[in-house]
């Protein structure tokens, strides 16, 4: 089955991150993937799955989401493996908007990120660990490593 | 005085269009943990409501909620509401550009017997939206992928393909029949969801859990034509008589009685 492009949204309470000074209890992770076993959607410890078809690259795409609209949040950085992964990070283009995208060089079972997000015009940064979860498409399990 | 909350609603279209359902498939948010909103980032929110009262703890006004819907797999919210249509005509000036030059570079004899199914070809069609079972109409958009390009089908997966946003059509249920939530649409020059959000104020006065049904609107890709699939949504608001509270000053996070 090809792969459906995956969109990940960090939707952020900025209130909350500035009175309480962390990510923690005030993010919430989702992507389009739960149909095919992405798990933790709406906690900020998303798991995200994806199958690997031979010769084919999975794409994520990462957006930010602040929970009041007229507050601005920025994705500062997304680091993670780059054996396995690249990510850029791009402009939607017409715009100013911001959004980083990923291209998975290999398949690998698990991936672990990291997800770093700047709020409002404080510089800080505040930065949380996502996982990627990653299998061999059904059909072609025979070509595990 | 009121106090604005934010609902945000968002849905995994692709699998609700899939599932025919709402149920596991929507996830709704709002900016009120700290006022004791529960289930948050699922779809069991329910929405605390704290009155505004005065300082003798009589009742003081109404508050208003707002809801903002998207998806996960469109384009993001914090996009200009108007990028589907600027998007569209960028994406014509460029092709007519390039029509353009092909055209008056060499070869223009060759060129030219193409040049209307030229023209077809790149400057494409309009999205086509259902309106009826029966009724197909052009809408100024073209479509997008999710990275804001145009979308072609011909040589595009639909796996990149841009879903259109979904939208809410009404607000209805037990808490709009009681008088407790008074919803309505309203246009709006902030850039979001196309100039128009639904909102509704609350009757403070009447406290305890109240039940509203979202009535949502996501639009399937069939045969390239964007259909509506209608689905609804059960949230709950739960209105109590504690006092707003102050989340903005170096106070923390107190409570906000208004003077006389």
């Amino acid at each position: 089955m090809e792969n459906r492009t995956i969109v990940i949204i960090a939707a952020v309470d900025i209130i909350g991150i500035l009175a309480s000074n962390t990510l923690k209890g005030n993010i919430y992770l989702f992507d389009n993937n739960k149909l095919m076993g992405s798990s933790g959607e709406g906690t900020e410890n998303l798991k995200t799955k994806i199958s690997f078809n031979p010769n084919e690259n999975v794409v994520l795409v990462w957006n930010v989401m602040p929970l009041e609209p007229e507050s601005f949040a920025n994705i500062s950085q997304i680091t993670a493996d780059d054996k396995y992964i690249t990510i850029e990070k791009l402009k939607y283009p017409s715009s100013d908007v911001i959004y980083w995208k990923g291209t998975t060089i290999k398949p690998f079972d698990h991936l672990k990120y990291k997800l770093s997000i700047t709020v409002g015009t404080s510089g800080t940064e505040y930065s949380c660990d996502l996982d990627i979860i990653g299998e061999l498409a059904k059909d072609h399990a025979i070509l595990i490593n | 005085m009121s106090q604005e909350i934010t609902i945000i609603v968002l849905v995994d279209i692709q699998a609700a269009i899939e599932t025919k359902s709402l149920k596991g498939n929507i996830y709704l948010m709002d900016n009120l943990r700290t006022d004791g909103s529960t289930g948050e980032g699922t779809g069991q929110l329910i929405t605390a409501i704290d009155g505004s009262y005065w300082c003798d703890g009589s009742q003081c006004c109404d508050v208003v909620m707002n809801w903002l819907i998207t998806g996960i797999g469109s384009l993001p919210i914090t996009l200009p509401h108007n990028y589907y249509h600027t998007r569209s005509k960028h994406i014509e000036h460029e092709w007519i550009q390039s029509i353009k030059n092909a055209h008056l570079g060499k070869n223009t004899a060759k060129k030219e017997t193409n040049f209307d199914t030229t023209i077809i070809e790149k400057i494409g069609t309009y999205s086509k939206l259902r309106t009826t079972p029966n009724k197909v109409m052009d809408i100024e958009i073209k479509s997008l992928n999710i990275f804001g390009e145009h979308f072609d089908s011909s040589q595009n997966t639909k796996s990149i393909l841009n879903l259109l946003p979904p939208q809410i059509s009404d607000i209805t249920g037990s808490a709009v029949d009681n008088k407790v939530l008074f919803p309505a649409q309203y246009g709006t020059p902030v850039p979001i969801k196309d100039g128009w959000y639904w909102s509704a104020t609350v009757d403070t006065s009447k406290t305890g859990l109240h039940n509203y049904t979202l009535h949502i609107t996501l639009y399937d890709f069939v045969d390239e034509v964007w259909t509506p699939v209608e689905l609804t949504y059960d949230a709950q608001i739960k209105v109590s008589n504690n006092p707003v509270r102050n989340g903005f000053t170096n106070a923390g996070l107190g409570l906000i009685p208004l003077m006389y």
